[in-house]
């Protein structure tokens, strides 16, 4: 039978809250996600009221100024702090995005929730098991694939044909778009996802690479690549303003056009 | 304390004393902030008792280490009375071959004593290819 509840134990209670220290004047309320998979306990959302004059502009400001002086038990990724590594891709006031490039004044919620990304296991807090995605990315080859001789200097490409890779090599593999994706939701486990499927292209346009057939062969598949139904909520919530989405339907039309 | 008043206290120490351009007496301040700071490491607080991806216990583990190294770098600093590369010192902004050419190896202990030696530099290669490059002053 159906069912339509989450389970006993990954309903979600309320935690504790963490009172603005007093005298604070501009207060902004954030509720994020807690799991610690070493006690029994369901998952709660904690409630942090951040003085936002002591506080960076972007969100990740407020989630290490709470790690750093509220509660040093709040677990999430983070690195460059500039949207360029991809750590800490999150799903904050109801979208898959960047803390680090999320301004706090453009959260709409007045208690901006902070969840793990969506339908990813969860290895604590806001740490999700990215084990699966990045398999999936070993598994397209993603590395230029040649049959001609190594030449003595670069391999080089026109104007034209570098310009074909813009809009795609800006991808930093943040996972916000599959795990925007409902179709990735239910077929994660076969379909690819918009990231990867967006690599993918990235090297099946690449004028360099010798292996296209091979790329588009292994592609040729119900699951892998044909689970797109343009939902179109990856190129909705891309922090880097990419369309994967329009690279799946580039590939589909490649698929299209080799059958004749 | 928390490790992350330890690391910022730290941090401003290093940065107010020990930017790239130094004197002598931001140098001896600082050693006398960073040994404070390193003693201060003995009352450190991990709140995080978890065995999964504790970046609380991480933190601080990587904050002893960056101890370790502040106060290693800022005591060689204080100690090289001559300026060299990324080491201005405002107070001897010239760089003195005949008594500097040589590394500096700075030994910390548990308890956060420091002792200083020193090591020869190469001027030779590994290879007869290439001739070695005598260091030259950097004119603009």
């Amino acid at each position: 039978m159906a069912e339509f509840t989450l389970p006993k134990n990954s309903k979600i209670r309320k935690g504790k809250h963490f009172p603005a220290p007093a005298g604070a004047k501009n207060v902004r309320t954030f509720k994020v996600y807690r799991w610690n998979p070493d006690d029994a306990e369901n998952p709660r959302t904690d409630t942090y009221d951040v003085d936002l004059a002591t506080c960076g502009p972007m969100v990740l400001d407020a989630l290490i100024k709470i790690k750093n002086e509220i509660d040093p038990t709040l677990t999430f990724r983070r690195s460059c702090r500039e949207g360029i590594c991809g750590s800490c891709a999150m799903n904050i006031d109801g979208t898959n995005t960047l803390a680090c490039t999320r301004a706090i004044s453009d959260c709409a919620k007045a208690e901006v929730p902070i969840y793990p990304l969506p339908h990813m296991a969860v290895v604590k807090d806001l740490v999700p098991d990215m084990t699966h995605f990045y398999a999936q990315y070993a598994s397209i080859r993603p590395w230029l694939r040649t049959q001609t001789p190594a030449p003595d200097r670069e391999r080089l490409q026109s104007k034209e044909d570098r310009a074909l890779l813009d809009g795609l090599y800006e991808c930093i593999l943040c996972a916000c778009c599959s795990t925007s994706c409902p179709s990735y939701w239910w077929n994660g486990d076969r379909y690819l996802g918009p990231a990867i499927l967006l690599q993918a292209y990235r090297w099946i346009v690449d004028s360099r690479d010798e292996d296209t057939g091979a790329r588009l062969d292994e592609l040729e598949d119900p699951f892998k690549l044909y689970r797109c139904h343009t939902i179109m909520n990856c190129a909705r919530t891309c922090p880097k303003g990419l369309n994967p989405a329009r690279a799946i339907g580039e590939i589909k039309q490649l698929m299209l056009a080799r059958r004749g | 304390m928390p490790t992350a008043e330890i690391r910022n206290n730290m941090q401003r120490a290093m940065q107010a004393d020990a930017a790239v351009f130094r004197t002598g007496e931001t140098l001896s301040e600082g050693v006398r902030k960073i040994r404070e700071i390193n003693a201060s490491f003995e009352d450190v607080r991990v709140s995080d008792r978890s065995m999964v991806w504790n970046s609380d216990l991480v933190e601080t583990l990587e904050l002893q280490n960056l101890l370790g190294q502040a106060l290693a770098t800022i005591v060689s600093a204080e100690n090289r009375t001559e300026s060299r590369g990324a080491h201005a010192r405002e107070d001897f902004p010239d760089r003195d071959d005949a008594n500097w050419q040589k590394h500096t190896v700075c030994w910390v202990d548990e308890t956060g004593n420091t002792r200083i030696d020193y090591r020869p530099v190469h001027m030779y290669t590994l290879s007869d290819d290439v001739d070695v490059v005598p260091p030259k002053p950097r004119v603009y």
